[in-house]
């Protein structure tokens, strides 16, 4: 049980980080951020367990590959606040990335529905059943 | 200026000393952002915080964040990543320590064979047609040539003499 824990742990963290950061550059695309308030934003109503400090590694990385640009600005209220926002380059690469997030999107959930729809069939016979319908 | 009561602005203070000791082998511009931007993570995460006691809520703040540890080591994938493109050496710099190392002694040694194998006026001997006996002698006992060769290719009328006044095995090819 240990093991497969483990095993879920190691994958979602692979699936996170891409999506992750892709949800970044979403949430950046509509208006600017300061680490805190988009961490409020990405995590929602707080069914995503994510831990708070993963999104500023994402942000710097963007930051430095030109994705982002970043600015302090002094706050009223306590320390000064970095403001986020994507620059012209990332919300181009966002507008391309997003066709091919929906079509992998899209192939799970297919995958998924098709093993639903055989399912209680033995495996050999959804295997000669496609062929049947590839023929 | 302080923006806590006293006994969450020691652990705040805490906390951030232990993030530095985990960040002692970035750059310094970039621990300082870093320290910088996790106050004001820190900040705003409090203020916004429910629980009414101080230390509760700041210790929520700081489990929601992550372990010191933890917070450092996602970024420091991605300063290794930096510092390692940093260091990445120029394709034309290594081409040139290639061509440094193994392409001068190999051109001088080509030019050593060259000079060396042929001697000096071996070269000018197939260039030229040298009539100079020494020369075509020197290159017949270096076993440059065949006599079968020197017999298919004959020298024209004005160095025929002297060809055919050296012993068959020794006359050199052009």
């Amino acid at each position: 049980m240990d093991y497969l824990d483990g095993e879920k742990e190691r994958r979602v963290t692979q699936l996170r980080k891409g999506i992750l950061e892709l949800a970044v550059m979403g949430t950046l695309y509509h208006e600017q951020h300061y680490g805190y308030s988009l961490v409020r934003v990405l995590m929602g109503d707080g069914s995503l367990s994510l831990r708070e400090g993963t999104v500023y590694p994402i942000l710097t990385r963007l930051d430095k590959e030109g994705l982002v640009r970043s600015e302090w600005v002094e706050s009223d209220q306590g320390p000064p606040r970095k403001y986020y926002s994507l620059t012209a380059h990332g919300r181009k690469l966002f507008e391309s990335l997003m066709p091919e997030f929906d079509q992998l999107v899209a192939l799970v959930k297919q995958s998924r529905n098709g093993a639903k729809s055989r399912q209680g069939q033995p495996l050999g016979e959804r295997i000669l059943v496609t062929k049947e319908e590839k023929a | 200026m302080s923006h806590y009561p006293e006994v969450v602005e020691k652990i705040v203070e805490d906390y951030l000393q232990r993030v530095a000791i985990q960040l002692k082998r970035f750059p310094k511009s970039d621990q300082e952002e870093v320290l910088k931007e996790l106050s004001s993570h820190i900040y705003e995460s409090y203020c916004a915080g429910s629980d009414p006691d101080p230390v509760g809520r700041i210790l929520e703040v700081l489990r929601k964040l992550g372990e010191p540890a933890d917070v450092v080591a996602e970024r420091l994938h991605e300063s290794l990543l930096n510092v390692g493109k940093l260091k990445k050496v120029p394709l034309s710099v290594l081409g040139g320590i290639v061509v440094g190392m193994f392409g001068l002694p190999l051109g001088f040694a080509g030019v050593a064979i060259l000079l060396g194998g042929r001697g000096p006026a071996g070269i000018g001997g197939c260039i030229f047609r040298d009539s100079d006996p020494v020369a075509r002698h020197w290159r017949c006992r270096h076993g440059i040539g065949t006599a079968q060769n020197a017999q298919s290719r004959p020298l024209g009328p004005s160095g025929g003499a002297g060809f055919h006044s050296i012993p068959r095995a020794y006359r050199p090819v052009f």
